[in-house]
């Protein structure tokens, strides 16, 4: 217990928060695309995971480790393109072509990874991305260990981030987009292409979405594990949420997510007597703590709403 | 409406890609007179540990046999219901159930199938035709216990496990009390991940332990055992060794890994097919493997050898549980 408060403890403590933040960081700054544009954004799992095994396998192929993100990315838009092809151009209800996206997903990646690296226990890995010091920034004290001593996607996530919110908040294609999302109908009288905008944005979604999934398996590990995104696209689902469909308040929740999934494992580690169960509800219980004392913020007031034009729903 | 048409193309197109993907499971074709053996696994079949170990071991005893060989992963309770009564509908001889906790759905299924011998993995429900098995894996990971207390130099070992379910728990309980009996003073410190896929929180929870000054690390943690691999690797610089499992770990980190606990079912799943063919089978026993009849072994690693003092204390322990001398605390089962 005495050892709770010392740099020892926390400085790692915080650097993992970083790393365990990223790919809910990357997750929902790509779901806020599609959730400023008016769709929903629950098929995040599953670019998750076609991120995740497309990456690998092209690092595998051609040890091009920015290959893999490319290759991530634009699996992640092909894979987006049906859920977008259904949701945006057909109108289908988002959570059930959501749903078939993840079950799709995980057994896709489950049947190539099987079929191409076989049934093993010795599992196949590559040499996934190095930490390296970002210049000057690197050598602030404390700040620069937390946050710029990582690899390159983390400061990728970083550089989205801001990226996203000045899109959205200060460029006009960016309240084009919102528009789109608040009040189609209104949008289309004033002659904006709503379809092909939510198209484009669900797109954008997939790709960096799928850079999430492709950090699970060549940056924070080394291999492809089946259903590795372990829940995190359905996290960050919840967190743009509870970032108030913001790209500041959804990397905002990330970190919290992440300083609670590496909290938990640090108390562990330091052998703390309580049920680990409890730990592990961490993350959970302090979205509902934010929820409560921030509210759940306003979505989109035309989130979910299907556009198509002629067709007029009230 | 003509780039619908052409989106409704390229879906068609995936579809064919996925159908493809289907038909290239099993055929059972031949019909008469062949014994069919199925096995039924809690996890992915390729999780690298446990379920792979399984279905490698079933697929062994099925060709030992010559028989038809089928699997199903299972996701749920009633998944592993409906997959029993289907095996036991379709007349398999053999259905290898891969799981503590499939006990509970063996006993619903079993009595309408007579005709079908349900071999589980761990459990205590015996009846006609309804069989445990228990691998006593808790005695390879004892030994680990041992040889780490041996040689530790921070007096702080790290173990981890996936979900806290008896075939976790009771790995990780020998590997407590191995080191306990060898050395009161050392510490063991025991993280529980909450999940089975996710390598990376694997690899943060190693990371957390060597922070915290442990310099051996243990995992029992299906497929997100693999990050606790890699950490555990990338730290060998600070002196940090692993214990592998359920697979020869030390063979792919040979300069980080000291030695590896494999349990293995095939040499029981094998025999026991064998008697199931040859009519000796004597259902509604427990079937027990341990580390004398090759059901867990401890391997070696001849790069990173283990100290003469820790070796020895290896070779007393198992003298110790082959005079029954050792009895290993694995709590409720």
């Amino acid at each position: 217990m005495s050892n709770f408060f010392t740099w020892a403890f926390i400085l790692p403590l915080l650097q993992a928060t970083i790393r365990m933040a990223t790919p809910y960081t990357l997750a929902a700054i790509g779901g806020i695309y599609s959730d400023k544009a008016g769709v929903s954004s629950i098929e995040l799992e599953g670019i998750l995971l076609m991120g995740a095994f497309t990456g690998f396998a092209t690092v595998y192929y051609t040890n091009s480790l920015w290959l893999a993100v490319l290759v991530a990315m634009l699996s992640g838009v092909l894979l987006v393109g049906i859920y977008a092809f259904m949701v945006v151009m057909l109108g289908c209800k988002s959570a059930l072509i959501g749903t078939a996206i993840v079950l799709l997903a995980s057994g896709l990646t489950n049947f190539y990874y099987r079929s191409i690296f076989g049934v093993s226990s010795e599992y196949t890995s590559i040499i996934p991305f190095k930490n390296f010091t970002v210049p000057i920034l690197g050598h602030i004290p404390v700040i620069g260990k937390i946050f710029f001593q990582q690899n390159a996607l983390v400061y990728i996530s970083f550089i989205l981030v801001f990226a996203t919110w000045y899109f959205f908040e200060k460029t006009a294609l960016g309240l084009e987009c919102r528009s789109v999302g608040e009040n189609p109908f209104a949008a289309d009288t004033l002659g904006l292409p709503v379809v092909r905008l939510r198209m484009i944005n669900v797109l954008i979604t997939g790709s960096i979405a799928a850079i999430a999934g492709a950090y699970l398996s060549i940056a924070t590990s080394s291999s492809f594990v089946e259903n590795m995104s372990a829940e995190k696209g359905y996290a960050a689902f919840a967190i743009i949420i509870l970032g108030r469909y913001s790209p500041i308040g959804a990397f905002l929740g990330c970190l919290l997510y992440g300083f609670a999934d590496a909290l938990q494992l640090n108390l562990q580690a330091i052998g703390i007597n309580v049920p680990y169960q409890f730990m592990l509800m961490m993350p959970y219980i302090f979205t509902l703590i934010v929820m409560f004392i921030a509210g759940k913020g306003e979505k989109p007031e035309g989130h979910s709403k299907f556009f198509k034009k002629g067709l007029q729903i009230t | 409406m003509k780039k619908q048409k052409w989106i409704v193309m390229v879906l068609l197109i995936m579809m064919a890609f996925i159908m493809a993907g289907c038909s290239g499971t099993d055929a059972n074709s031949k019909k008469d007179e062949k014994y069919k053996v199925a096995v039924l696994l809690p996890g992915s079949m390729n999780d690298g540990g446990w379920s792979t170990m399984g279905y490698k071991s079933a697929k062994a005893a099925a060709e030992s046999i010559d028989a038809e060989f089928s699997y199903t992963e299972t996701k749920s309770p009633q998944d592993a219901i409906d997959a029993l009564t289907d095996f036991g509908e379709r007349g398999f001889t053999i259905v290898f159930c891969h799981s503590f906790d499939y006990q509970d759905a063996a006993k619903k299924v079993a009595a309408d199938y007579p005709d079908t011998q349900f071999i589980t993995s761990g459990g205590t429900t015996m009846t006609e035709n309804i069989t445990p098995i228990y691998v006593k894996s808790e005695q390879a990971s004892y030994l680990l216990g041992v040889m780490a207390a041996k040689m530790s130099t921070t007096k702080k070992v790290g173990i981890i496990g996936s979900e806290e379910i008896p075939s976790i728990t009771k790995t990780l309980k020998g590997f407590a009390q191995g080191v306990k009996d060898t050395n009161p003073s050392i510490e063991t410190k025991l993280t529980y991940l909450g999940t089975s896929t996710d390598a990376g929180k694997g690899k943060e929870a190693t990371i957390a332990l060597i922070n915290n000054g442990c310099d051996f690390i243990f995992a029992s943690a299906n497929a997100a055992a693999q990050g606790v691999f890699q950490a555990v690797d990338e730290n060998k610089d600070k002196g940090v060794i692993g214990f592998g499992s359920y697979g020869r770990i030390t063979q792919k980190y040979p300069e980080s890994f000291i030695a590896d606990m494999v349990s293995n079912y095939e040499p029981v799943f094998v025999e026991l097919a064998g008697k199931v063919v040859d009519d000796t089978f004597k259902p509604g026993v427990s079937y027990f493997a341990d580390i004398f009849n090759g059901g867990v072994n401890v391997y070696f690693n001849d790069k990173l050898p283990v100290s003469a003092e820790a070796k020895k204390a290896y070779d007393d322990a198992v003298a110790k549980f082959k005079t029954n001398s050792i009895k290993i605390d694995i709590g409720e089962y």
